[in-house]
């Protein structure tokens, strides 16, 4: 009998869950041989995962888990018995009162902004991007820093900024950034 | 105002399949649901042990073949009951129990799992923290080499079961494991049987390069 007419793995793993009712299967016995392999081997695995369990819970760790079953049982009150969702009149807080705490939580949220920039706004103008390459304004987030002595430090920047750019580019590289921007000027 | 009675409600004869009888976990749990619907809730917590009776076994085994932890599957096996308790007014006769509490108790089991990954990937385990078991009697075991044996077998069956996708593994433990059918595993997973019997072939297929190597 030739290789191609045995059973491939699919047919033989289908014959596994279902009563061997193939005709080649009757006749060739290499096939019968690899079904019965292939049954052993769920044997092997089905006494071995038992094996495993008998190891860890032993009679006595199963009675006890038993107990705690019936302890958080019996701990229930009468009369918290819940439904399903879709079964009866569900239990669960409206969720009408959810949007009430958001909205409330956004307005808190835009006042806060809108006072915060209303602040901001009262303080002189800052020529933050004056002089600064646009590659570097591109980043807002490094150099948005609000600090009390802004004024002093953007003059600082400026002036080296307007000089020889090697100590600029100094400091730069110290930076955790350093990698992540060109550094030529 | 119309009084509550307690008299029992009829009980629902569960109904199953081809004219077969019902299963037993069938049978009691149709009796607690109309116990809870006639307010009797001590009977029913008292009939309820009769439920676990007849199913914590299994359920401890499905989840501790999922889990692989004995404290893990305790918590889910309990929690699946306390679950099934809660919610029996929304069971429905028409299905057998026990694939609904299958479905309550795999699905426990992932929720648990996906908790446990979380927690370990941003955590350091500190100790073994394992609630405090009773005291085992004396152990009865043929030989301690035998025992060594089996046990580092039973390790690797249970480490390439873990190494399965979590879908085959559930459709392999409860299909060679559990011993349920393609059909009942299909409606637990809420899988067509042929794809059951996709995964099986696939889990299979695994395991054996995973155990014959």
């Amino acid at each position: 009998m030739s290789i191609e007419r045995h059973l491939n793995d699919t047919r033989l793993y289908a014959l596994l869950e279902t009563a061997p009712a193939d005709p080649h299967l009757a006749s060739c016995p290499h096939c019968q041989a690899r079904l019965a392999e292939l049954r052993t081997f769920t044997e092997e695995i089905r006494s071995g995962a038992d094996g495993s369990f008998a190891q860890v819970f032993t009679e006595t760790r199963i009675d006890a888990s038993k107990r705690r079953i019936l302890a958080a049982i019996e701990a229930q009150p009468a009369g918290q018995l819940l439904r399903f969702p879709g079964a009866g009149t569900p239990r669960v807080p409206s969720l009408r009162a959810r949007p009430r705490w958001m909205v409330a939580a956004a307005a808190g949220l835009i006042v806060g902004l809108a006072l915060g920039r209303w602040t901001q706004s009262d303080r002189p103008v800052q020529p933050l991007a004056r002089g600064i390459p646009p590659h570097v304004t591109a980043q807002p987030a490094v150099y948005a820093v609000s600090v009390a002595g802004d004024d002093e430090l953007l003059t600082a920047l400026e002036s080296v900024h307007s000089g020889p750019v090697g100590m600029l580019r100094a400091i730069h590289e110290l930076t955790p950034l350093s990698e992540q921007h060109d550094t030529t000027w | 105002m119309p009084r509550r009675s307690h008299a029992p409600a009829p009980i629902a004869a569960p109904v199953t399949p081809e004219g077969t009888p019902p299963s037993p976990a069938s049978v009691v749990a149709s009796e607690i649901k109309a116990m809870l619907a006639s307010g009797a809730r001590d009977e029913a917590r008292e009939r309820f042990s009769a439920l676990v009776d007849l199913l914590h076994r299994r359920a401890l085994r499905i989840a501790y073949y999922y889990l692989r932890d004995a404290d893990d599957a305790a918590e889910a096996a309990q929690d699946a009951f306390l679950k099934v308790f809660l919610h029996m007014p929304a069971y429905s006769e028409t299905r057998p129990f026990e694939v609904w509490f299958t479905k309550i108790l795999v699905n426990g089991c992932l929720d648990r799992q996906k908790s446990r990954s979380r927690r370990l990937k941003w955590t350091i385990p500190a100790g073994d923290a394992s609630p405090v078991w009773p005291p085992e009697p004396a152990s009865t075991a043929p030989s301690p080499e035998a025992r060594l044996l089996s046990k580092a077998r039973a390790g690797e069956i249970a480490g390439a079961l873990a190494e399965l996708p979590a879908r085959q593994r559930q459709v392999f433990v409860l299909r060679y494991l559990d011993g349920q059918s393609p059909a009942f595993v299909g409606e637990a997973l809420g899988l067509t049987e042929a794809t059951v019997r996709v995964h099986l072939f696939r889990a299979l297929r695994r395991l054996r390069g995973l155990l014959e190597r």
